[in-house]
């Protein structure tokens, strides 16, 4: 019977041109009203919308937008504003801190945001089941590490927490040292209020839109996975006035290239670090918004000779004057300027300046003939005798110039010999940790503006110092800096330990982080700062968008 | 019963290669140095815990895995994003499969629809200039990858003559470069395939028989020559939809589509386990499936195959 077989045919062919047909057809029935008054891309997709588990800067932008804290950071210097909180006190000992909050601020369904909100929030962001990656910043209050470390089952007991509601406008944190940037710590992603009954009646749904409560200036739309986040403004939010955007749009694309075809184009109206590669190309644009980062790039020299495995090998990096050679003979302003360009700075401390009263301690200007004298004297004359040794680095562009720069610079000046290594970044961080190298690129960036950040890191015990470093006056100085309550003496006691890490040189810094943003022009209210935070509540833009 | 048998022979395979390439990419994550929760902060060995515990990553690899294969088969559940912490890789799958498999037909499309009629046109052209034009055309379809055209293409329509978006995903008009870009290399190749196919077909008899009868060329073509030649095509089709599948891990993040293909290179690199292993099951389940589906067009088109009754 052809006939019926042509129909058949004929059927299988159509069918699936039908559907094909449907799904073109169905995208534009499914797509959101026209682009959002301001749009951006977030880099990659929102981890997750919950803010305990904010892990970075993409989370955290969107969690800022769908949450408030106690305290929020200043668009221009970072510095805590009131958030939720109207106004907070200080114990004369720095252990006690109140909070005043404001009547005024509401959930997004309505419903009134307390002192026991935030008692409950900070709890299950300390909480052993909820694992949430910064619960340590917080460890600073009293009874919280015992806490984070309790058997998840049955679970700790709350009552035993320096968290206490002591109204339903007033909460009280007492810490077990000072800590002067609690205020700006409590304003980071982190450690945003959510709401109990949400959480409750929606379980790990929650998150979904729809669904979602929040307390912060915009509230959730849409979300697609790998394509965007649609943000309204909150008729809720206790600031709805200041808040200058109706929609907003966090696309997701992680392509470099992508993202700066569609700011090219006008799609989005900011992005977030342009290829280095491109620097040249963007330079001088007056769109390109270049400033000094809190991060310092480094080098960290592995002073146990081989794996941190308990046992120390005495290799020439455990000698100090061949690890300052090492550190003298580079030509930051040359790896800075010549090398890493986009506005790039050379830093000669580990510190980053600008915290005043903090100031940082100094590593001597390069120096290739005192290197070349400490060689010497350390018994390797013109690099003669030192075994090659490997230079570590996660795989990418810029740290790939950046490494073949310092490893020609070495050979220049010193003679020395070294092998580069570059890993995927996990893998980079594996063999970082566990002591698999020689020499490691690293990058340190803080969490606030606080000096203490970044001097922990190199404290004996510290999961981030991955250089065998262990020095007891180091770590003695850094552990008198957290008990004292003077800005002035701590500042001083902070300094001392920075100025021993210097000279003992676990690591060498090379080049202070920058910021790099291409932002249109139309776009209003957004300021450089050193933590490169750029809270949406306070933008706005001009005109109607391209 | 005979196409039954065999059918049903292919799907005992497919579950065979399923369980293999599983068992692969679940074995091969873990051995790879550094897990889902680095992300160049030291983490709280008690946080870190916690967060195995929470995803049963704390258990021995051997009961991970037969954990992961029963919650496979048994509730159809293929395990939470690590990375994706509001997600269960089901739900991702369940956003991007369709994206990734709309992108997918509408380059094939471009595919056949380009390379078709290229191909026919060359065919009745012979050996004349418009085939040499249409032959070396598709020898540089053939040799640029879709990375390269996919630049070039935004670089002309969406910059020199601002008429197409240059990424995103909403709307018909978001499609057309990515499935161009995904879709031309292989009208390249298609084209030549079909050319061959219609050459050796229109010297046969037959046709002659056809022309004999006073048909115009195009319908000799359309009607009598151009099922024959297809069977060389249809045949490419199974690779074809592979590489096509393959091709949109590229053009997806080119053009910032939301489909599968950014999950499994992300996946793959953040140590997202479940999600990699998820991703590449689907793409296994699509590839196989693609050349099953193209084996049995073949017995359609040419009777010579398959069920004699």
């Amino acid at each position: 019977m052809p006939a019926r077989r042509d129909r058949w045919r004929g059927l299988a062919l159509a069918l699936p041109l039908l559907l094909l047909l449907l799904g073109v057809l169905s995208l534009g029935a499914a797509t959101l009203p026209g682009r959002a008054d301001f749009a951006f891309c977030n880099q990659s997709d929102v981890s997750s919308l919950d803010p305990a588990l904010s892990t970075g800067q993409s989370d955290g932008r969107i969690q800022a937008a769908l949450f408030e804290g106690l305290t929020r950071p200043d668009p221009q210097d970072c510095a805590p504003l009131p958030g939720v909180a109207e106004s907070w006190q200080v114990s004369s000992d720095g252990l006690s801190w109140t909070f005043a909050l404001r009547s005024q601020a509401r959930w997004s369904d309505g419903t009134p945001v307390t002192a026991q909100d935030f008692v409950y929030s900070l709890a299950r962001v300390l909480h052993p089941a909820t694992a949430a990656r910064n619960a340590s910043l917080l460890w600073c209050i009293v009874g919280a590490e015992a806490f984070t470390r309790s058997p998840p089952e049955p679970g700790p007991d709350t009552s035993r927490l320096g968290i206490v509601a002591e109204g339903p406008l007033r909460l009280r944190i007492d810490l077990l040292r000072p800590t002067p940037d609690l205020a700006s710590r409590l304003a980071l992603p982190s450690f945003l209020p959510v709401q109990r009954a949400c959480l409750e009646r929606d379980g790990e749904a929650w998150v979904k839109p729809g669904r979602l409560v929040g307390n912060g200036p915009f509230v959730l739309v849409e979300r697609r996975l790998r394509d965007r986040l649609r943000l309204q403004r909150s008729p809720t939010y206790w600031g709805a006035d200041e808040v200058a955007l109706e929609t907003v749009d966090a696309l997701s694309a992680t392509g470099i290239t992508t993202q700066l075809n569609l700011y090219l184009t006008g799609e989005v109206d900011w992005m977030i670090k342009p290829p280095p590669g491109l620097s040249r190309a963007l330079e001088g644009r007056p769109d390109l918004l270049a400033g000094r980062q809190f991060g310092t790039t480094f080098l960290r020299f592995n002073l146990w000779g081989g794996p941190f495995d308990g046992q120390r090998r005495p290799g020439p990096l455990a000698d100090r004057r061949v690890r300052a050679a090492l550190a003298l003979a580079l030509d930051r302003t040359s790896l800075a300027h010549d090398v890493l360009r986009g506005g790039h700075e050379p830093i000669d401390s580990y510190v980053p300046a600008g915290l005043p009263p903090y100031v940082p301690a100094r590593l001597p200007p390069a120096d290739p003939d005192e290197a070349r004298r400490l060689l010497a004297e350390a018994g390797y004359p013109g690099g003669s005798g030192l075994p090659r040794f490997s230079l570590l680095a996660p795989h990418n562009e810029s740290t790939r110039d950046f490494c073949e720069a310092v490893a020609a610079q070495w050979r220049a000046e010193l003679g020395v010999q070294t092998e580069l290594v570059h890993q995927v970044f996990g893998v980079y961080l594996d063999s970082s940790t566990r002591g698999l190298y020689d020499v490691a690129w690293g990058a340190w960036i803080g969490d606030t503006l606080d000096v203490t950040s970044f001097l922990e890191c190199f404290l004996s015990g510290s999961g981030n110092n991955r250089t065998g470093f262990a020095d007891a006056a180091y770590d003695a100085l850094v552990a008198a800096a957290a008990e004292q309550p003077d800005p002035a003496l701590r500042a001083d006691l902070l300094q001392r330990a920075e100025q021993r890490l210097l000279d003992e040189l676990p690591i060498a810094p090379l080049v202070q982080r920058v910021n790099l943003n291409l932002v249109a022009p139309r776009v209003r209210g957004f300021h450089d700062n050193l933590l490169d935070v750029h809270p949406l509540r306070d933008l706005a833009v001009v005109e109607p968008a391209r | 019963m005979n196409l039954l048998t065999r059918l049903a022979g292919r799907m005992a395979l497919l579950v065979a290669i399923l369980l293999v390439v599983s068992s692969a990419s679940f074995l091969l994550m873990r051995a790879v140095p550094g897990g889902p929760f680095d992300d160049g902060r030291h983490l709280d060995p008690a946080i870190r815990a916690s967060l195995q515990r929470r995803y049963g990553l704390d258990a021995p690899v051997g009961e991970q895995y037969l954990r992961y294969l029963s919650d496979i088969v048994l509730r159809f559940d293929l395990g939470p994003s690590l990375r994706l912490r509001d997600y269960s890789v089901n739900e991702v799958l369940a956003e991007s499969l369709p994206v990734s498999l709309l992108l997918g037909a509408c380059a094939l499309l471009v595919a056949l629809g380009i390379g078709l009629p290229a191909g026919a046109l060359a065919a009745a052209r012979r050996g004349r200039w418009l085939d040499t034009c249409v032959m070396g055309a598709a020898t540089l379809g053939l040799s640029l990858p879709s990375f390269v055209l996919a630049g070039l293409l935004v670089l002309l329509f969406a910059f020199r003559w601002p008429w197409l978006p240059v990424a995103g995903f909403g709307t018909p008009a978001h499609l057309v470069l990515p499935a161009v870009a995904l879709g031309l290399p292989f009208a390249a190749s298609i084209a030549r395939l079909f050319r061959t196919g219609l050459l050796e077909v229109l010297g046969e008899d037959w046709i002659r028989t056809a022309r004999a009868k006073g048909l115009p060329g195009w319908l000799v073509i359309v009607r009598h020559a151009s099922r024959p030649a297809l069977l060389p095509v249809v045949s490419y089709l199974g690779p074809a939809v592979a590489g096509i599948l393959s091709g949109s891990l590229v053009v997806e993040q080119v053009f910032a589509i939301p489909g599968m293909g950014s999950h499994l290179v992300d996946s793959a690199l953040n140590a997202d386990y479940y999600l990699a292993s998820g991703v590449v099951l689907v793409y296994t389940l699509l590839v196989c499936s693609g050349n099953l589906v193209v084996d049995l067009t073949y017995e359609l088109l040419d009777p010579r195959l398959g069920d004699p009754a």
